[in-house]
């Protein structure tokens, strides 16, 4: 068995606060690590898990938010590394949570297609560039990304200036593709 | 300090970016039904935890028993004497190396990927000794068991069965336990392989 056990007694309502408050969050970030609809409901589920398991050990020097980011992106480390390489399955994900605010047609699909740019050039950076820029999309900043990744703010400067350069490459290929 | 036009530039494309990224996401609300499963699989893996202490307390269990019924036979001091300090080397293990898994989960990623690297490390080499040492008990077990058959030939020719069902549960247990070190050792090796080549990355950033 490879996974220890819960210490101690876990709070059932403050985890569905928690998971609850940040839903978006957690769905975007679950969204860059994770292709398939299959991928995704196990990645978001074995997050659900470890958090449950983990609170308990949780002694409030960071903020929640900070506290289910970390497990978060440990746990889509772990999620990637068990899996051995990234399902090449296609990408369906942008097209269903795209948010669809606008009432022409025309507008909504550009929109889309921008976001799907997007969420693509998120998923096609390495690993440490893509947890600095999906916090930092999520409005970190970084002082907090620094917090949640366990590193310091040099650090977190350098990589967000490349993460950023590759981003723009990215999203300049897919828009030319 | 002002900002140059290319630090406002990069500002609005990350505004831009901001506003894309966030829109994303869905409306589904899964805390509840994550928060059950969760539940649920916590409860699964105590169970399995319980399994493994309970295995281990069983065959503990059976040495003592065994040693005081034969009132000290060589025979069974000998596997009790392969036996009794794998099951402690294993609670040992059980009770401090996996303790803190969950809790690594709530670290910054340097010190998860440390401590992962620890766990996949301690728990490959555990399953690696794990299977010697059951390889090992199964080499001593062959010629006792050749003993006992011979030594209680005729009992076990009037009633067969009880042949079958002792040596074979203890076939099956021995290879079992080989069977399942074996395909976790694998697991774990790939699952490490795999974590090293995504930690290189982390690793060499920035």
């Amino acid at each position: 068995m490879s996974s220890g056990t819960p210490r101690a007694r876990t709070d059932d309502a403050q985890v569905t606060r928690i998971l609850r408050e940040n839903a978006r969050p957690l769905e975007r970030l679950v969204a860059a690590y994770a292709r398939s609809d299959a991928d995704r409901a196990d990645l978001r589920q074995e997050v659900a898990l470890a958090l449950w398991s983990a609170l308990g050990a949780f002694r409030g020097d960071c903020s929640e938010r900070t506290f289910l980011l970390r497990i978060a992106h440990n746990r889509a480390l772990s999620f990637i590394a068990k899996r051995g390489r990234p399902v090449d399955d296609l990408d369906d994900h942008a097209d269903r949570v795209v948010a669809t605010t606008g009432k022409n047609p025309a507008v909504v699909y550009e929109r889309k297609e921008r976001e799907n740019r997007l969420l693509a050039a998120v998923r096609a950076l390495p690993i440490p560039h893509r947890q600095v820029i999906t916090l930092l999309l999520e409005g970190l900043s970084h002082h907090e990304i620094a917090d949640v990744l366990g590193t310091t703010e040099n650090n977190i400067a350098v990589r967000a200036n490349r993460a950023r350069a590759a981003m723009r490459v990215l999203i300049e290929e897919g828009a030319s593709s | 300090m002002t900002q140059g036009p290319n630090d406002k530039a990069a500002d609005a494309e990350l505004s831009t970016w901001r506003g894309e990224w966030q829109g994303l996401g869905g409306s589904e609300d899964f805390a509840a039904h994550l928060v059950a499963r969760a539940r649920k699989d916590g409860r699964k893996l105590k169970l399995a935890a319980a399994a493994e202490v309970l295995a281990a307390l069983f065959s503990t269990t059976v040495c003592i028993w065994l040693l005081a019924r034969s009132h000290g036979a060589t025979e069974v001091i000998v596997m009790a004497a392969l036996i009794l300090p794998f099951n402690g080397a294993w609670l040992t293990h059980f009770f401090t190396a996996r303790a803190g898994t969950f809790e690594a989960m709530g670290a910054g990623v340097d010190d998860f990927v440390a401590l992962t690297r620890r766990r996949l490390a301690t728990q490959r080499k555990w399953m690696a000794q794990a299977r010697r040492w059951t390889t090992a008990i199964g080499i001593a077990i062959v010629p006792w068991a050749v003993w006992v058959l011979y030594m209680h030939r005729e009992a076990y020719t009037r009633e067969p069965w009880r042949a079958v069902l002792g040596f074979g549960t203890i076939v099956l247990i021995l290879a079992g336990v080989v069977a399942w070190t074996y395909v976790k050792e694998r697991k774990l090796g790939a699952e490490a392989e795999a974590f090293e080549r995504h930690v290189a990355d982390v690793q060499l950033a920035p």
